[in-house]
């Protein structure tokens, strides 16, 4: 069956100029990222996922070549239209989690479903059964974002990724600053989501949440330089981290 | 330790500190211009009173060429021999000439406006006074033909303005054309009128002179009394029925300063409400850079700075900031003086060499230090309580949110909205600094808008608060004529005879204004207790009563000439004549003192004042009795725009607008900066879910907008109930105690909305960096 394609790229570049000295992140990248996937972005530290993430996602614009998202070429907005793009198209989950501090758990969730459009009651609604589904207990929906734990925060980041149902949830390396036991549990509400019908689109360095995808590709030298079919997940396959696993040596991980 | 510290706060703090600057440069700038106007004319009147040798007392009186004129000169001279407390004094004579301008063929435009109006000059030969001896301050070379030495109050009052140093003046004399050369410009105090020529030209002036002016300069004994030697002489004129014009040095030295009171006493104002303004952005730039710094504090503790140290520090650094900008107003203000002096000459009719002043360079500097100190001192106190190991480990997190305003979940309307009152209610120490400021901000706009309609729209009011007058049409009739027949003319309001007299009131003369029945008389007369009714009532001034201990209800010994006459005190008024020294009274009254008033002077009130009607009225009476009226409009010369204190009134009405937006413009500029840093971090997070710059703009200025209208509330409410008083303190010097000009809530209300959109405006333009910040890249800050 030919996936249907979500965000492709054509001869995307994007580079850094520091001190004069210019620095090619992404080199002329053809790449397509299908509906309904969750596709893993891996590869070493400093290789350029991040850039990749944020250029794929409209949060930073390309320095040349197109994006192209559906059939919108999202390459020609202006920044308040990548912001409009973004808000009803994507949901982002960071690594440092970034929930707002002034506002409770609550409103971090509400605001950016308001913004995204979103009728109030129906959104208060959804991200009670969301916080449900997510193990975030009502006790903690007043609280402030610093006034939860690490996995707990992650947990409510992600609610507010998918509160308006974004296409594709972005996710750079959410369970880079979580233990191993908040990591399952934010590994497994992505790929809940993810089973719901929504792309996910996840940087990682961590071959455990790389197992979650059905996609892995591997980035390096600015551009894609392999891609693994896991095929869907399932909990406890030896087989699919091996496979993995032998994907990652031969990339040279 | 102290000054690595010391230069890594400045290095940080550049841009904020550049504001401070430049607000401290704003206040002290004020300041120092004020005190400096204020201490440097004074000693420059008493320089100059020794360097003329200035008359304690001067006598003026204007007597014809013959015997009876010499034989009132010998009684004055007499007296003066008599009285113990003279020391000596000098009598000249000066020719009074009647004068008519005319055009010269090459006279520009600009001059013309004096053609054909006539004058009184009174010549004198330049030459060896020992009393106020006129000092040439400016000359031009040369020999001419009927060379005039003029003072600037010459040049201002009687030649407006329009003619200076070097050109040439043609006057008809006597039905013939003299060409005049102004060839010097003196400075005296007791004579500024008259004009000093050479013995050619006087010996003409004499052929077509009037009559003899006469100036007696005195100078009292040293430790007599100035005031008590005036009374006294004045009582012997009064006795000996001698009328003379006097005045006494202090007096002449008030005619010269009044406006320089007045514009020192508006700049040292609003200097301290500027200096306000210093104090808020001190307190809270301070506060934040603690609050932002709470780990590198911690840090620095850590490592075995002591509190103290860092406090100092931080309290250097604003002392050192404020010092610089203290100097940099300093410097301006005296590259500027010079300029101001020249404009300031229409007042003070004198050239003042605007030294360095150091009393005011000391009490400016005291003041922006003092209050820097002060104030840094009180906002760094919490580097005290910052305990190093809680401030490493949970840096700006001990500091978290605890109440959560509006919830967004709860709270109805836009998104925009919502997020905007959260942040509007969520931070104290900013609500503070911006409600102070737009409190300032909105005292000086009320009270410009409140200057500016009282003196730039309806001039009439300014006019008439320090005229004491409610008059529109002055006239003067050759007979006597029935009020009644000019009642009857529409658009005359009321019609009053009125004169005055000057009476005495334990030895000072008292101007004193009389009509019929001054319930008639529209406007406000006393600002307490009643007018006078009866012929034994008066009401005085409310500063005469003040400084000579009167009372309403007591009984005061009134003298005209050689009447004495006890009356009641029903009242005070409030009157810029003699500085206050001014009183009201009745026909009857005036009877009872031995004057009959004149009838033929009628005032006339025009409905709402208005000019048009006042024209209109003025050509039905130019019908009604032809040659016979002289009329004087006053809307006309208000309108003419050549008042001096409307004119200065305009300027400040206009500098506090200008002053106010400087403010906005300066402490927004320091608390949107701030904000951007403090809110950095979820400004990126806002952008990253997608709000755009424009969203993220609007919510800044929403969020302001609430503190700002009450800060504009605040100031508005109370510079529009306050600003009479404010007037009438700043008026003091003249004479008024109690102002009354036109204050109405709308003023206020312009005020507010004034200030508000001119805030949005400046807010909005500069968050304009929030479009430039990417999600992408403040993330990765
Ligand atoms: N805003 C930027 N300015 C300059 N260089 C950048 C910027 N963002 C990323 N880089 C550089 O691009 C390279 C890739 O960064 P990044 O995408 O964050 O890598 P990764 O996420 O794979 O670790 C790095 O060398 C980094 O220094
Ligand atoms: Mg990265």
């Amino acid at each position: 069956m030919p996936e249907k394609c979500l965000i492709r790229t054509e001869k995307l570049c994007k580079s850094f100029s520091t001190g004069g000295v210019q620095q090619h992140v992404i080199k002329n990248l053809d790449a397509e990222i299908y509906e309904g996937d969750f596709t893993v972005i891996m590869g070493s530290s400093g290789a350029g996922k991040t850039t990749l993430l944020y250029a794929l996602s409209g949060m930073d614009k390309a320095s040349m070549g197109k994006v192209f998202f559906g059939d919108r070429n999202i390459t020609g907005y202006n920044s308040d239209q990548l912001a409009i793009f973004r808000r009803k198209h994507c949901g982002f989950v960071f690594q440092q989690v970034y929930l707002m501090e002034s506002m409770s758990v609550m409103d971090n969730v509400l605001t950016a479903g308001l913004l995204a459009g979103g009728n109030k009651r129906a959104l208060i609604k959804r991200a009670k059964e969301l916080f449900k589904q997510v193990g975030i207990e009502p006790g903690l929906w007043r609280k402030f974002p610093n006034q939860l734990s690490g996995g707990e925060a992650q947990r409510v980041a992600i609610v507010r990724a998918v509160i308006n149902s974004p296409d594709v949830v972005f996710a750079d390396e959410p369970t880079g600053a979580l233990n191993s036991s908040a990591s399952e549990a934010v590994l497994n509400i992505l790929t809940g989501v993810n089973k719901n019908g929504q792309s996910i689109l996840m940087v990682t360095h961590d071959m455990r949440s790389a197992r979650r995808g059905n996609r892995v590709i591997y980035f390096k030298d600015g551009t894609i330089c392999g891609e693994l079919d896991l095929g869907p997940y399932v909990s406890g396959d030896k087989e699919r981290h091996e496979k993995l696993r032998n994907f990652l040596k031969e990339m040279g991980w | 330790m102290l000054i690595k510290l010391i230069r890594s706060y400045f290095r940080k703090d550049l841009s904020h500190m550049v504001t401070f600057v430049l607000i401290v440069i704003l206040s002290s700038l004020m300041l120092q211009a004020g005190l400096c106007l204020l201490f440097g004319y004074d000693s420059h009147f008493s320089r100059l009173a020794e360097e003329v040798n200035a008359p304690d007392i001067s006598i003026y009186t204007v007597v014809h060429d013959d015997e009876e004129g010499r034989s009132i000169i010998n009684e004055i001279q007499r007296s003066l021999d008599n009285s113990g407390d003279v020391d000596c004094y000098e009598t000249k004579c000066g020719y009074s000439v009647h004068v008519t301008y005319k055009r010269s063929e090459d006279s520009e435009d600009s001059k013309d406006y004096l053609e054909s109006q006539t004058d009184v000059y009174v010549f004198r030969e330049y030459g060896e006074e020992e009393i106020d001896r006129p000092v040439i301050i400016e000359k031009i070379d040369g020999n001419y033909e009927r060379p005039l030495i003029v003072s600037y109050n010459f040049l201002e009052d009687t030649l407006y303005g329009r003619y200076g140093l070097g050109d040439t003046l043609l006057l008809e004399i006597n039905g013939t054309d003299y060409y005049f050369t102004i060839t010097g410009i003196y400075e005296a105090l007791a004579d500024q009128e008259s004009i000093y020529t050479d013995e050619v030209t006087i010996v003409d002036m004499k052929e077509n002179m009037a009559y003899l002016d006469y100036e007696i300069f005195v100078k009292t004994v040293p430790g007599a009394d100035e005031l008590e030697t005036f009374k006294s002489l004045r009582s012997d004129f009064d006795h000996k029925n001698i009328h003379v014009g006097m005045s006494r040095l202090s007096i002449l030295i008030k005619d010269s300063t009044y406006m320089i009171d007045i514009i020192s006493a508006v700049l040292c104002i609003f200097a301290v409400i500027v200096a306000l303004v210093v104090a808020v952005v001190i307190y809270f730039r301070l506060t934040n850079s603690i609050e932002q710094n709470i780990v590198n504090l911690g840090a620095l503790k850590a490592l075995g700075a002591t509190g103290s140290q860092i406090r100092i520090a931080h309290i250097l650094e604003f002392e050192i900031t404020a010092g610089a900008g203290f100097m940099i107003s300093t410097l301006f203000l005296y590259a500027l003086l010079p300029r101001l002096e020249e404009l300031l000459r229409v007042f003070t009719y004198s050239k003042w060499d605007c030294a360095f002043n150091p009393e005011a360079f000391l009490i400016t500097g005291g003041f922006i230090m003092g209050v820097t100190l002060c104030v840094s001192f009180i906002s760094t106190s919490g580097i005290k309580k910052i305990d190093p190991v809680q401030a490493l480990r949970f840096g700006l997190k001990s500091h978290s949110f605890r109440k959560n305003p509006f919830p967004v979940e709860t709270t109805g309307g836009p998104l925009t909205g919502i997020l905007a009152l959260k942040s509007a209610f969520g931070n104290k120490r900013q609500n503070v600094l911006v409600i102070t400021i737009m409190a300032v901000v909105g005292l000086m706009i009320s009270i410009a808008i409140f200057i500016g309609f009282n003196v730039g729209y309806k001039p009439m009011n300014l006019y008439k608060l320090l005229m004491n007058s409610s008059t529109e049409l002055d006239l003067y009739f050759a007979r006597e004529v029935d009020p009644a027949d000019i009642m009857n003319i529409e658009g005359v309001d009321m019609v009053w005879a009125a004169d005055d007299i000057t009476i005495r009131y334990n030895g000072i003369g008292v101007y004193t204004e009389i009509t019929d029945d001054w319930s008639k008389v529209p406007g406000d007369h006393v600002v307490e207790g009643r007018v006078p009714v009866y012929d034994n009532e008066i009401a005085v001034g409310k500063t005469m009563a003040e400084n000579n201990d009167i009372r309403i209800g007591d009984v005061i010994e009134i003298n005209y000439y050689d009447k004495d006459l006890p009356m009641v005190v029903t009242g005070f008024i409030q009157s810029t004549y003699n500085y206050g020294d001014a009183a009201i009274i009745t026909t009857e009254a005036a009877g009872e003192l031995g004057y009959k008033p004149y009838t033929e002077h009628l005032q006339v009130t025009v409905k709402n004042s208005d000019p048009e009607l006042t024209k209109e009225i003025i050509g039905k009476l130019i019908l009604m009795y032809g040659d016979e009226i002289y009329y004087f409009d006053r809307n006309e010369l208000v309108s003419s725009g050549d008042d001096e204190i409307i004119m200065v009134g305009k300027i400040i009405s206009v500098a506090l607008v200008i002053l106010a937006a400087a403010i906005v413009l300066l402490s927004m500029t320091l608390l949107v900066k701030t904000i951007i840093i403090k809110t950095q971090r979820e400004l990126g997070i806002k952008k990253a879910l997608g709000f755009t710059g424009r969203q993220l703009r609007t919510e800044l200025c929403f969020s302001m907008m609430p503190n700002i209208v009450i800060g504009l509330v605040i100031g508005s409410v109370l510079g529009i109930i306050n600003a009479n008083n404010l007037l009438s303190a700043i008026l003091s010097r003249l004479g008024i105690t109690r102002s009354n000009l036109e204050t109405a809530p709308w003023m206020a209300v312009m005020g507010i909305l004034g200030g508000s959109v001119v805030s949005y405006v400046i807010i909005w333009f500069l968050s304009r960096r929030i479009k430039k910040i990417s999600a992408y890249s403040l993330i990765n800050e």
